[in-house]
């Protein structure tokens, strides 16, 4: 059964296997192992000292380990520094992007919940604000980002040149396994530029950054030179990592209108400099891409978005994931929402409901893929092509029968009929443009209690 | 094949019962349990932070207070289950904490990562890289998915284990997985094409 979904898989692992790969290859340190064995014992009552023997026994071939492990960190550390540019949660949305369009009233921290404020119904669950609702603009630009495929030995050359590097380029390993990484090198400089066009540049390799408190007037000075130098001719915010003051500074894209560029999950969009006292020596982060504009979209209303949550029949223009109570099909239909007018139903997926076990056949449309009926249903591509044998090396063609296993028409929300009066929460409204033209927007609910939250689309 | 494996497992659940209950006495028998669990306890943790510091503080925590309590497990699950619930506990505290501005959380690269021993260096970077790149996405898809995937993948829990700790039912669990999976795969390079 799974060789014929490898079949279709390029790379020779499914995703699933290559992140329990990443899993498995989490070590615990052995010596903070064997110290915290140790700390148990003594702190289990009553202490038992030939534990702590056998415990030593034990951890002595590790024990060997600490010793190479401290001359290894020396090396990896500064490897690593090198090669693994630290992270940046931002510009990752592999195909669309969007940019948040609120300019910055979503509440961070949450003051008091006001529950003797106007109580929303949200089917069977109690909603209260616990601020009023912020203004948001009557509409937004959104932008495309334009590369979504994997860096090539081009785009590094292009890179490269934009910071004067002459030098071979060497493949290495990807990040992840048969992927390619690139690098090239001067001798001096250094760029090193993963599959995911994530790059990381030093201006002195393998040099020591003395690092020195730098105020954000005399980094906002070396890093303008060295960005403008570069060719990376854009607005930006310049800000202090909160971790490593001084040094490492971030550097925050602004729109034309002078917001923050954001994408998919409010994730701001940055690069990063590591800076010393001479300006001589950087370190610089972040993804190489480019935006174009896909043009200006009327937005909804904060208290729209917050209506159309709390409708209890969604109209068109609404996909809600977590739609169908109780038994039977109903499959989730997906609409265009034109952000301004009419919505318009999106030409694909239509689920038509067969059985009552949770499979139901579905008739392929021009245009479908299997991971887009696979989302579409709320389910993986490799359930697909298990229940679809004839898929293997077959063509998805239209009017072809799929059947579509265990596909999600439960109703899954586990807070329908729960009281959630003290809980606050951030509404988002996120704006997609489809490969295919078409746009998706989302409202999310999102409560301040670890992320519990409600969606739809 | 798969019965032999189901067997095996469910030996090794009782097992992990009797030896909880020997461990409220007996600091041996706590001690196997810490060698079988330290693993899946900081591979969550690590998965969470991104960064040795914090899970290996934040490992010491869950066991020592996985040893406060060891007279409270009943042994309704497995031990691996019971430990990922204080885990998952723990680190809500934590966030908790630096959500306060007490503590940051620290970049990945801040921390020292301790590559298995023995790997070649070249190999243990392309190994701390898959992770931070795992890292990274799973801070920025929604944190029940992320932690669904978290339980499963990087804490070795059955779909049925996660759901209790997560409150939610098994059908929930599965889903936030599979949904999960689809937003990693679209943000990291492990990306697997299955456009037809």
């Amino acid at each position: 059964m799974k060789d014929q979904f490898k079949n279709h898989a390029e790379p020779e692992e499914t995703f699933s296997d290559a992140l329990k790969s990443v899993a498995q290859k989490i070590e615990v340190n052995p010596g903070f192992r064997a110290e915290l064995g140790k700390q148990l014992m003594e702190a289990h009552q009553p202490a038992h000292v030939n534990f702590i023997l056998s415990a030593f026994n034990r951890a002595m071939p590790a024990f060997g380990w600490v010793f190479a492990l401290a001359l290894m960190a020396l090396v990896l550390n500064w490897l690593f520094r090198s090669i693994a540019p630290p992270p940046i949660p931002a510009a990752q949305e592999t195909s669309i992007s969007s940019i948040q369009e609120t300019p910055s009233p979503i509440p961070t921290e949450f003051t008091t919940p006001a529950p003797n404020g106007e109580g929303y119904d949200w089917r069977g669950t109690k909603l209260y604000l616990a601020q009023s609702l912020p203004q948001s603009p009557a509409e937004a630009n959104v932008y495309l980002k334009k590369i979504t495929e994997q860096a090539t030995r081009e785009d590094v050359l292009a890179l490269a040149q934009r910071f004067e590097i002459n030098g071979e380029i060497q493949e290495v390993p990807g990040e992840i396994p048969g992927k390619t990484n690139y690098r090239i090198s001067d001798g001096r400089e250094r760029l090193e530029v993963q599959s995911d066009h994530y790059f990381t540049y030093h201006s002195n390799f393998g040099e020591q950054l003395y690092l020195d408190n730098l105020s954000e007037g005399q980094a906002r000075i070396i890093a303008d030179n060295f960005l403008k130098k570069h060719g990376f001719d854009f607005e930006y915010k310049l800000e202090s990592a909160p971790d490593m003051q001084g040094t490492q500074f971030y550097i925050l894209p602004l729109t034309p209108e002078g917001y923050e560029m954001r994408f998919d999950y409010m994730q701001p969009v940055r690069y990063q400099i590591l800076l010393d006292n001479t300006g001589e020596n950087i370190i610089f982060t972040g993804y190489s891409v480019e935006y174009e504009s896909v043009g200006t979209f009327g937005i909804m209303t904060v208290e729209n978005a917050l209506q159309k949550i709390l409708d209890p029949n969604p109209q068109s223009g609404l996909m809600e994931i977590f739609r169908g109570q109780g038994g039977g099909g109903g499959g989730s239909s997906f609409h265009k929402l034109n952000l301004s007018g009419t919505p318009v139903p999106f030409p694909s997926p239509t689920a038509q409901p067969q059985t009552n076990e949770g499979t139901v056949e579905y008739i392929v449309q021009e245009g479908d893929t299997v991971l887009g009926i696979a989302q579409a249903h709320g389910i993986t591509p490799e359930q697909i092509f298990l229940a679809n044998t004839w898929l293997d090396g077959g063509a998805l063609a239209p009017g072809k029968t799929l059947i579509i296993p265990g596909a999600q028409s439960q109703n899954q929300n586990p807070y329908i009929g729960k009281h959630l009066d003290d809980q606050r929460g951030i509404f988002i409204v996120n704006i997609y443009k489809k490969p295919d033209g078409g746009q998706r927007t989302e409202y999310g609910f999102v409560t301040a209690r670890d992320g519990e939250n409600f969606n739809q689309t | 094949m798969a019965t032999f494996m189901a067997t095996e497992i469910q030996k090794q659940q009782e097992d992990e019962i009797l030896l909880a209950r020997q461990a409220i006495s007996d600091a041996n028998a706590f001690a196997e349990l810490y060698q079988r669990n330290v693993t899946r306890v900081y591979r969550y943790h690590m998965s969470h932070t991104g960064n040795v510091k914090d899970a290996e503080d934040l490992t010491s925590q869950t066991f020592i207070a996985a040893l406060e309590s060891i007279r409270s497990f009943r042994g309704s699950g497995s031990f691996g289950a019971w430990i990922l619930g204080i885990a998952s506990k723990k680190r809500l505290m934590f966030f908790r904490r630096s959500r306060n501005g007490s503590r940051h959380e620290v970049p990945l690269d801040a921390a020292i990562y301790y590559p298995s021993p023995g790997l070649p260096t070249d190999k243990a970077a392309t190994q701390r890289l898959q992770l931070e790149s795992v890292s990274r996405a799973l801070k920025q898809i929604p944190a029940d998915r992320a932690e669904a995937i978290i339980l499963s993948y990087f804490g070795g829990l059955s779909n049925i284990e996660a759901s209790r700790i997560m409150n939610k039912s098994e059908a929930a669990v599965k889903m936030l997985i599979s949904r999960g999976l689809q937003d990693l795969r679209e943000r990291t390079s492990l990306a697997l094409e299955v456009e037809l």
